[in-house]
């Protein structure tokens, strides 16, 4: 394929895109760690309270703040690995150029939905930043921590929605609907299912498998 | 076209459903919940983000329905269940999944299930029902189990006579038990959302569960001609010499779910054990390394955002919804149906069935329990034998002909360069006792609410 002049705007949408991802798969990494902690701290929990009648007390709120926390931060790398959830069954069947307007307007919808949610979540912060509020745990964690983490993880979903949103809006001007499906089409199975049989691959190379 | 066709039922149930209501209900209210439903049906249909579908309806509905200022609230209502104690649970499940994915388990699991199950009429065919089985119990995602199980059986079969329809039924077959053995995650969102026990919803999957692995069992032995006559008897010291290996699986299985059933600890705080000792195991494999555990937190990030964004916007949708009070509108409307309950729960399942081919598990349950719940208690079913029928619909949707995922995985990876047909028609009587044991469950509730009885809180 020859390479098609990449007009001046595109460039830049593709290196804003990019630039944002960079971040969001920094702070997917962060979310998938904070499980991991999350899971040693609810152990220790567990066996401290068990054997030495020990606690922070505040193993509830805790670990629903590390599940805030990582959820939200890991919304964005999601949609950079096209890890979201769409019913794609119909849209598969369609033709290109009728595929491209709807994961255009797929990512716009969610662009609304985060904004309106993320909107939410900074009242809620705001809310609590005015009252002082904090957990009845016994710890006294003031709700707006977990609460801007949050809201911040929601925030760089939008971010990334809105510039992905100019990227492929761009590119489906120049035409190169080619690109904008690499960028949106959801995941499919085959993807799902090479990437277990990679992570099987891993575990084996150790010994091989018996047969 | 197959697909358009089946939409366009799922549109005829959904309006039919609401049509029935007339009588019970005044034009007024109607027209919201039919034109909620149609967006629905064609947000889906367009390919829609099913979060951000469901979050968008119910700000459309929000916006035209309700005089209320309602988006005051959307940030309380979206942060409930994203900092909720018992959806902690499911990124630890995932996560303990992940690890052991990539303990290599999976090789050792089939051979020493093979051993032990190799004499029985059918062979490894019940290997397969076991293993997948036992594996999605611990894994969490069919589309791994099945492509774990797929490359480790197939070798097995090479040039062995058995019959490649049943080969391939009973690996998607097993698969499909998966979420239906406790620790299954569906559970736990389904609990969320309905403010039940995970604890008696585990309870109360171990009856079905064994029924389901009874009938696949007899399937199995039916079709015994499907495999060659067993081989030389395995002397019993290879047998335990299999078993072994397992040990360290077991223990962990045991860990889990026996310290959920003596109510020693939460679900969330026995996931929390489990992702622990499932890291102890890999190390103890020799496969533990940080670049593994990476992966599996980058793994378990990214299927938790795509629950959470599901998750928030069934909860702004359900928020809106509850403010209109469609779900009470819903019940009502069916509580006018000159049916019987029974009637009412065969067409829920049917439309689950219909749902199922073009719904992944997940979005289906968040999606609809909302809606379907306050009609099933209604009805006056239980809410523990509901949450049980739910997750076994799902399953059946897993491996149900034209669309099941996990039959196009497993079609992927066989090298007999067969037609997918040919798994199709492998898998139908395992999908068939599938449905019958959903009906049994019906006649007899006792199936699945029996144990919660008599060891319950």
């Amino acid at each position: 394929m020859t390479a098609r002049p990449v007009s001046l705007p595109l460039r830049a949408a593709t290196a804003l895109r990019g630039g944002v991802t960079m971040a969001a798969t920094a702070m997917g990494y962060a979310a998938g760690w904070c499980f991991v902690i999350c899971a040693f701290f609810i152990a220790f929990e567990v066996l401290a309270r068990a054997l030495f009648g020990f606690s922070t007390g505040s193993t509830v709120e805790i670990s629903g703040y590390m599940l805030a926390f990582g959820l939200s931060w890991s919304l964005a790398h999601a949609l950079a690995q096209r890890g979201h959830v769409r019913i794609d069954i119909l849209i598969n069947r369609l033709p290109r150029s009728a595929r491209v307007p709807l994961h255009l307007l797929s990512l716009g919808l969610l662009g609304v939905f985060i904004a309106f949610v993320a909107y939410g979540g900074w009242m809620l912060v705001d809310e609590s930043l005015l009252f002082g509020a904090s957990d009845i745990s016994a710890l006294r964690i003031p709700l707006a921590i977990p609460q801007g983490l949050w809201t911040a993880g929601l925030v760089m979903f939008l971010l990334l929605i809105i510039a992905m949103l100019l990227e492929n809006l761009l590119l489906a001007i120049a035409g190169d609907e080619r690109q904008v499906e690499r960028n949106l089409a959801s995941r499919t199975y085959d993807e799902e299912a090479q990437e277990a049989l990679e992570a099987l691959k891993d575990g084996q190379s150790g010994q091989g498998a018996r047969p | 076209m197959i697909a358009a066709i089946a939409i366009l039922a799922v549109i005829a149930v959904l309006a039919g459903l609401s049509l029935f209501g007339i009588g019970g209900l005044d034009q007024g209210t109607v027209l919201p919940i039919l034109v909620v439903l149609v967006a629905f049906a064609a947000f889906f249909a367009g390919g829609i983000y099913i979060g951000a579908a469901l979050g968008v309806l119910g700000m459309l509905a929000g916006f035209a329905f309700s005089d209320r200022p309602f988006w005051a609230f959307i940030g309380q209502t979206a942060w409930g269940p994203s900092s909720s104690f018992v959806l902690v649970s499911v990124p630890l499940f995932l996560l303990m999944g992940e690890i052991l994915l990539r303990a290599g388990l999976s090789a050792r699991l089939y051979h020493a299930l093979n051993v032990w199950l190799d004499r029985l009429p059918g062979g490894l065919l019940h290997t397969n029902i076991a293993s997948s089985g036992m594996f999605s119990a611990i894994s969490g995602s069919s589309v791994a189990t099945a492509a774990a199980m797929g490359s480790v059986a197939l070798p097995y079969f090479q040039g062995r006579g058995y019959d490649s329809r049943m080969v391939m039924g009973s690996l998607a077959a097993g698969g499909a038990l998966g979420n239906l053995i406790p620790p299954g995650i569906t559970f736990i969102v389904y609990a969320l959302m309905t403010e039940t026990s995970v604890g008696a919803l585990y309870l109360a999957a171990l009856g079905p569960a064994l029924l389901m692995v009874l009938l696949f069992t007899a399937v199995i032995m039916l079709n015994s001609k499907a495999a060659p006559p067993p081989g030389d008897r395995i002397p019993l010291r290879h047998k335990f010499a299999a078993l072994i290996g397992l040990i360290p699986v077991i223990l962990l299985i045991f860990v889990v779910l026996g310290t959920i059933y003596a109510g020693l600890a939460t679900p969330t705080e026995s996931a929390a054990l489990g992702v622990v000792a499932s890291i102890g195991i890999a190390a103890l494999e020799g496969r533990f390394s940080l670049r593994m555990l990476h992966q599996s937190a980058e793994a378990t990030a990214r299927s938790t955002a795509m629950i959470g964004l599901i998750l928030l916007g069934a909860y702004v949708l359900n928020y809106v919804i509850g403010l209109l009070g469609v779900p009470q509108m819903i019940a009502s409307a069916v509580d006018g149906l000159p049916f019987p309950p029974w009637v009412v729960m065969l067409m829920i399942i049917a439309f689950y069935l219909v749902l199922g081919c073009f719904m992944e598990g997940f979005s289906m349950i968040i999606t609809t329990v909302p809606l379907v719940f306050p009609i099933v208690m209604l009805l006056g079913y239980d809410p523990i034998w509901f949450g049980v029928i739910v997750t076994m619909l799902v399953e059946i949707a897993l491996i149900s002909p034209p669309f099941g995922t996990v039959l196009y995985v497993l079609q992927g990876m066989r090298r007999d360069g067969k037609q997918i047909s040919d798994l199709f028609a492998g898998v139908l009587p395992f999908v068939l006792v599938y449905i019958l044991g959903i009906l049994l469950l019906m006649v007899f509730p006792g199936i699945a609410l029996w144990l919660p009885a008599i060891l319950g809180p």
